[in-house]
């Protein structure tokens, strides 16, 4: 089935959403046939260029509203629409191939290939879904570099890098496929303050230029403020909208 | 091609683990190439010394009588070409008359009135190519005319006691004549330690017919699969020189029984390269396995950018399949410059054994094993890697 054929009615969805959450819930098995509930009726919808901020406690169930959204993980209920498309129902190459195209992650701990240059890293999502030019892609790499303001270091491999460096190569490789959502799970959470200010920065800098929504986990309050928008999940409910 | 570059590229994630994974392959090829090759040493060792001792794979003998031998020996050598030219059958024939007093002087030179016990062969046909025996020097007997002094080829026992090539020697077959001077015109190894001396029967039966005493044996050699075109021809040619003949050719040559205890021989060392292929697929697989679960990390990721289960699978599986044809070619190499080594330094020119030639079809079996125990061993860490749960990996 075409993508455009899975786009569905929405009359609750302003038509600029870039995501839709449509009542999530996920629930885990647990030892002797109980159930848990991580997610719990989650709704959101963030429009284009909109920054969020999802702040909780250990536990709360922040990182598997963030993998659902970013279409690691399927529900076990709901909906999760991105640029219109029900990424429920795809199959898993589909799902992949919407990441590909779509979504960036940055991730608490970096998660770089270390046995790749910071160059080759940024290109990693450059090798799946559909092909691009080796000049283009090279460009590409150069350009998003440059916007994270590493050009230099493009030949380094990940342990020659700070951490500061190493996170914002991550953000680069969010950013190279021009995605509308990037999804980042607490990015700072392994920086010191400092170095953490930047990053985000960087990041929501980066992000705006590129028209991206970005949606961030964090437990720091001051990276919240930074947002346009802040919920709170707690036991897997989001709260309303906090200001 | 995208696939095997950065399989290329994530053999320099774990340098080590490639290393062994390559290694415990490379053993294992190796195996299977090495058994082969000294399967293939080990048959024609036995074999050539069988060949040697006894005749060449597929030769049956016909004993004619005493009185076979006649004045009239160049008519019925004649008699047996012509016989033999008739079945044109591949192969070759050779009479041989080994008189029972086998001890005889031989005077080395003409000085000396010394003689020394040998063994002397009366021959007809063409003898090196029913038996193995390789000239070392000088050339073969030519009994088609008698010739004066008659001409003898010595084995390397005999040349060492008493010369080579140009040699003149003086055999004495009894006290009673005197001796018959014969001239070396070749070396042979015919695998004896007694010293040996083949004569033409056409010239002793010509000039000193007093050295023929006891009965023939004509050996026709043929193709291995010819054995009953074999025993006709043997038939028709004893049938054409002594009508009174009993004709009961027998097989001759030892290969039959040698080939079936080598082959006991091969099996036991084919199946030790089956478990050491065996073991390296084992090997691989536990190697590729930890290096998943190291990697699960970066796969993942690999996922959450983009990669669908099938790369994940496909970029795992490359990795094991560009090790395996690496220690494959390895493998190949190295076998095939030890049996290039074994053949020009560890067998002695003046044996009868062959060189072994590289044996290309166990390279390409091996080859073959080698990239089917890759994918084999692959398989296992590939669809573990293509199944990782993203979400997990990533909280863990």
């Amino acid at each position: 089935m075409a993508e455009e054929e899975r786009r569905v009615d929405r009359p609750n969805v302003p038509p600029q959403a870039i995501l839709h959450a449509d009542g999530i819930t996920h629930e885990v098995a647990l030892p002797g046939g109980r159930r848990l509930t991580v997610l719990n009726q989650v709704q959101l919808t963030v429009a284009a260029r909109q920054t969020v901020a999802i702040q909780g406690r250990s536990g709360s169930g922040k990182s598997t509203l963030l993998a659902t959204l970013g279409l690691l993980t399927r529900p076990t209920a709901g909906r999760v629409l991105i640029g219109g498309v029900d990424a429920t129902v795809m199959s898993d190459t589909g799902r992949a191939k919407l990441r590909n195209q779509s979504i960036g992650m940055v991730f608490q701990s970096y998660s770089l290939a270390r046995h790749l240059n910071a160059a080759q890293n940024v290109a990693l999502p450059l090798r799946y879904g559909a092909p691009v030019p080796r000049k283009h892609a090279q460009q590409r790499v150069a350009e998003a570099l440059a916007l994270v303001g590493l050009c230099d270091r493009a030949r380094s491999r990940p342990r020659a890098l700070s951490g500061g460096e190493q996170q914002r190569v991550a953000i680069a490789r969010a950013l190279i496929r021009s995605p509308k959502l990037i999804l980042a799970d607490e990015p700072t959470g392994a920086l010191d303050t400092v170095t953490a200010g930047k990053v985000i920065e960087i990041l929501l800098d980066s992000a705006r230029q590129r028209g991206c929504a970005v949606i961030i986990v964090t437990h720091d309050a001051s990276i919240a403020e930074s947002c346009d928008r802040r919920f709170d999940l707690d036991e897997g409910c989001l709260s309303a909208e906090t200001s | 091609m995208r696939n095997y570059v950065d399989a290329l590229r994530d053999l320099r994630l774990h340098p080590g683990r490639s290393a062994i994974a390559g290694l415990s392959l490379f053993v294992g090829v190796l195996a299977i190439i090495a058994t082969v090759v000294a399967g293939t040493i080990t048959q024609e060792i036995f074999l050539a010394a069988a060949e040697q001792r006894t005749a060449k794979d597929t030769t049956y003998a016909q004993d004619l009588p005493v009185s076979t031998i006649n004045p009239d020996v160049p008519r019925f050598l004649s008699t047996l070409a012509d016989q033999y030219n008739l079945h044109a059958m591949e192969g070759a024939w050779a009479l041989l008359c080994e008189p029972s007093q086998t001890q005889i002087g031989i005077q080395p030179g003409r000085t000396s009135l010394q003689f020394m016990p040998a063994q002397f062969t009366l021959t007809a046909g063409e003898l090196p190519r029913v038996k193995r025996l390789p000239v070392v020097s000088g050339h073969w007997l030519d009994d088609r005319n008698p010739v004066y002094p008659i001409e003898a080829v010595v084995n390397l026992e005999a040349a060492r006691r008493f010369g080579g090539v140009g040699n003149e020697i003086a055999v004495l077959a009894s006290p009673q004549e005197g001796p018959l001077t014969v001239r070396i015109v070749g070396v042979v190894s015919d695998g004896r330690t007694a010293p040996t001396v083949f004569l033409s029967l056409t010239s002793v039966v010509t000039l000193r017919p007093t050295l023929v005493v006891s009965g023939q044996t004509l050996l026709v050699h043929g193709r291995p699969s010819g054995d009953a075109a074999i025993r006709r021809v043997i038939g028709s040619m004893s049938k054409a020189i002594a009508p009174e003949a009993e004709i009961s050719p027998q097989r001759f040559d030892s290969t039959p029984s040698i080939t079936q205890q080598l082959e006991r021989t091969q099996l036991i060392f084919r199946s030790i390269a089956l478990v050491a292929l065996v073991l390296s697929l084992l090997g691989m697989m536990s190697i590729g396995v930890a290096t998943v679960n190291e990697r699960a990390r970066e796969l993942v990721v690999r996922r959450a950018v983009g990669a669908r289960r099938r790369d994940i699978f496909l970029l795992v599986l490359y990795g094991s399949f560009i090790i395996g044809v690496l220690a494959a070619i390895a493998a190949i190499g190295v076998g095939a410059t030890v049996t290039y080594w074994v053949g020009l330094n560890a067998i002695d020119v003046e044996t009868a054994i062959r060189q072994p030639d590289f044996p290309w079809p166990a390279a390409v079996w091996g080859a073959v094993a080698a990239v089917g125990t890759t994918l084999l061993a692959g398989a296992l860490p590939a669809l573990r890697a293509a199944r990782l749960d993203i979400a997990t990996v990533l909280r863990d």
